[in-house]
């Protein structure tokens, strides 16, 4: 168990430079997201940490001394890869114990760490199984045991759910995290699936061309995005960005700022108000151009009058009311809404 | 419909008349290439005067006399022997320097990678003949010549390369996620290379082998150039029952059929192997 740290760390692939000045601190204990879209360096990060990937610059800390140098095998770091990486000639049991045997435990230890291991995991029945004969989720549960029979002091994730379907996904879910808090070992886990990191993550950090947007709990990224960036990846649907002029009422986003700036508006699909007046500032009519009727939930898709698209999401009874097609009014709510400058997409307030 | 089902019924005769030509053709090619064989094994069992006679005899009394004969011919079986011996510490030395070797060029990022592979190719093409003449003095001075290592260390260098190439491209099927996990997990290369590579390509393993005693255990132009007498092999068996003036044909034919048969049954026994071992690459892909 331990703190990780990144001090100004780069890295480039011949003259390529994938991540600059780096800098991230990772508790200990914590349950670490990196997020992103494709291409953002998330694997690279992470493979730093492991030791596949060799740091060009700055300064990796693992449990405060300098790891740069170190081998992938005298960092202690466990691994779950996206494909599971098993080894294919190996049964579950020898999967689950090569670490320790490589590492030339007494066979008394390995046994006894072999049924800890799948006593958590529920794999007592496939112990002699190889591989091949797993099932995806299985294999998942294999992988996570080999992680966790070590007793690393970091587990390292890749997108380890995303060859799941999306039921086990969830479960799966489920159990690394409980995993993890039982066992409170620093774990780094990178997912481009926003849902993953928002229920997962202790923190978050979202990454974009291999700088951190933003570094914070669920709850901060969602309630106040610091770039427009962050407002437009996390959250599903995303949130509306509109320019001044895109909406008809008199809203004005660069209310209380210097007048030299020019501001964008945000606003969450749940606080743009579908036919509704109680205390929202109204912001003219528009069309309905597709409705999503998820059940607990109605995603409204609408047009207005200057060609502005926007989502709303709203509670289920609504969907009776409102048919594609017709026009209806909106309104926000002020206070909810999110005001980035124009140029920088920094926030505002 | 009725359109259709003349199409389909044209397309399954032109289907099968295909077929039937790929059947014949194949089976002339196969006729084509054991009838030698098959003229062999009919000599090797005919009486001196039987296999002389002109034109051929196609039915004739069948003898085991060249046989007896070989049975009781020290030369013969001391370069059978010789073969043994020869094949197996060429293809033990081959299959321990190209393993690893394989392994590096797979997994390695390393200089001139490419350059290497081509290099590799180039070795197999040439002619055996180039290797024996200079190292027909270089032996002689090392006290090479005329010994099972020595000649054993000649062969291991030339199916090196092909070793190499094949061993190469079975390496290269494995995800390289597996090597990564098998380093987190602490494992050394050389751990990996014994504990996960060698395991998982093993039928890879066992074809590159037996291609290379198959070809050691025929060759014949570097046993003549580097071998004099203690470690002549069992191709030179065979030609020693050619004599001055006249050839042994019935105990050489025999003794052809006796040198065929050990890498016949090797061939047999890991017919599967080899198979599975040079159609991995198709068959997972
Ligand atoms: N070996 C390499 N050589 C050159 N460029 C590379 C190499 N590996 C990765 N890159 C580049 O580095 C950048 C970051 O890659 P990385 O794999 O870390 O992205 P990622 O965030 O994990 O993306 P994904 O979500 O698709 O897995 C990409 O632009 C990629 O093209
Ligand atoms: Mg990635």
């Amino acid at each position: 168990m331990s703190e990780i740290r990144f001090r100004g760390v780069g890295k480039h692939y011949g003259d390529v430079e994938v991540i600059t000045g780096f800098d991230l601190r990772i508790h200990d204990g914590e349950f670490m997201v990196l997020v992103g879209p494709s291409g953002c360096a998330k694997s690279t990060t992470l493979r730093m940490i492991a030791g596949l990937e060799r740091i060009t610059s700055g300064e990796l800390l693992i449990a405060g001394k300098r790891a740069n140098e170190l081998l992938p095998a005298e960092r202690n770091i466990s691994m779950v890869f996206q494909s599971y990486a098993l080894f294919p000639n190996m049964s579950v049991r020898e999967n689950l114990s090569f670490g320790l045997r490589v590492r030339k435990t007494d066979s008394a230890t390995v046994a006894s760490e072999v049924d800890r291991v799948t006593g958590l995991l529920g794999l007592g029945d496939l112990l002699d199984r190889k591989p091949r004969q797993l099932s995806g989720g299985q294999a998942q549960r294999v992988a996570l045991g080999r992680a966790m029979i070590r007793k690393p002091n970091a587990f390292l994730f890749d997108e380890p759910l995303s060859n799941l379907d999306a039921e086990l996904r969830v479960q799966m879910r489920g159990e690394i995290i409980e995993m993890q808090r039982k066992l409170s070992t620093t774990t780094v886990y990178v997912t481009h699936d926003q849902v993953e990191a928002m229920t997962m993550g202790d923190r978050i950090a979202v990454m974009n061309k291999g700088c951190i947007m933003q570094l914070g709990s669920p709850t901060e990224l969602y309630r106040r995005p610091a770039n427009t960036f962050v407002a437009g990846f996390i959250g599903s649907p995303r949130m509306n960005l509109l320019e001044p002029g895109d909406l008809l009422g008199d809203c004005d986003p660069t209310v209380g700022i210097a007048h030299d700036r020019t501001g964008k508006l945000g606003i969450r699909p749940e606080h743009l108000l579908v036919e509704s007046d109680d205390g929202a500032v109204p912001i003219g009519d528009a069309r309905v151009t597709r409705i999503e009727d998820l059940g607990h939930e109605v995603l409204i898709h609408l047009r207005n009058a200057r060609g502005t698209s926007l989502t709303a999401r709203t509670g289920g009874r609504i969907a009776e009311t409102v048919q594609s097609g017709q026009t209806v009014s909106l309104a926000l709510r002020f206070d909810c809404l999110h005001s980035f400058e124009t140029a920088t997409g920094e926030r505002l307030t | 419909m009725s359109a259709a089902a003349a199409v389909s019924r044209r397309y399954r005769l032109t289907a099968r008349l295909s077929q039937a030509w790929a059947y014949a053709f194949t089976g002339a090619m196969v006729l084509f290439s054991l009838f030698p064989v098959y003229w062999v094994f009919a000599t090797s069992l005919k009486t001196k005067r039987d296999g002389l006679a002109n034109p051929p005899l196609w039915i004739f009394d069948p003898t085991q006399a060249n046989y007896l004969k070989l049975w009781s011919h020290d030369t013969f079986k001391f370069t059978f022997l010789n073969s043994i011996i020869v094949t197996g510490i060429g293809v033990a030395l081959s299959l321990s320097i190209a393993i690893p070797a394989a392994y590096v060029i797979v997994r390695m990022k390393m200089r001139g990678r490419r350059f290497f592979g081509a290099w590799l190719i180039l070795a197999y093409m040439l002619p055996e003949f180039l290797f024996v003449l200079p190292m027909f003095s270089l032996y002689q001075w090392t006290g090479l010549y005329d010994t099972h290592a020595g000649l054993a260390l000649m062969y291991q260098v030339h199916v090196l390369p092909l070793s190499i190439w094949l061993l190469s491209s079975f390496f290269g099927e494995i995800d390289f996620a597996i090597d990564e996990a098998a380093r987190m997990e602490g494992a050394t290369h050389w751990q990996i290379l014994t504990k996960i590579y060698v395991p998982c390509s093993l039928p890879g393993v066992a074809a590159t082998a037996i291609l290379n005693a198959i070809w050691i255990w025929n060759e014949l132009a570097i046993a003549i150039g580097l071998t004099f007498s203690r470690a002549q092999t069992v191709t030179l068996g065979v030609t020693s029952f050619r004599g001055y003036a006249a050839l042994d044909w019935g105990a050489m034919t025999a003794a052809s059929i006796i040198a065929i048969v050990p890498m016949l049954l090797f061939a047999v026994v890991a017919q599967k192997h080899i198979v599975k071992g040079l159609t991995l690459g198709a068959v997972k892909g």
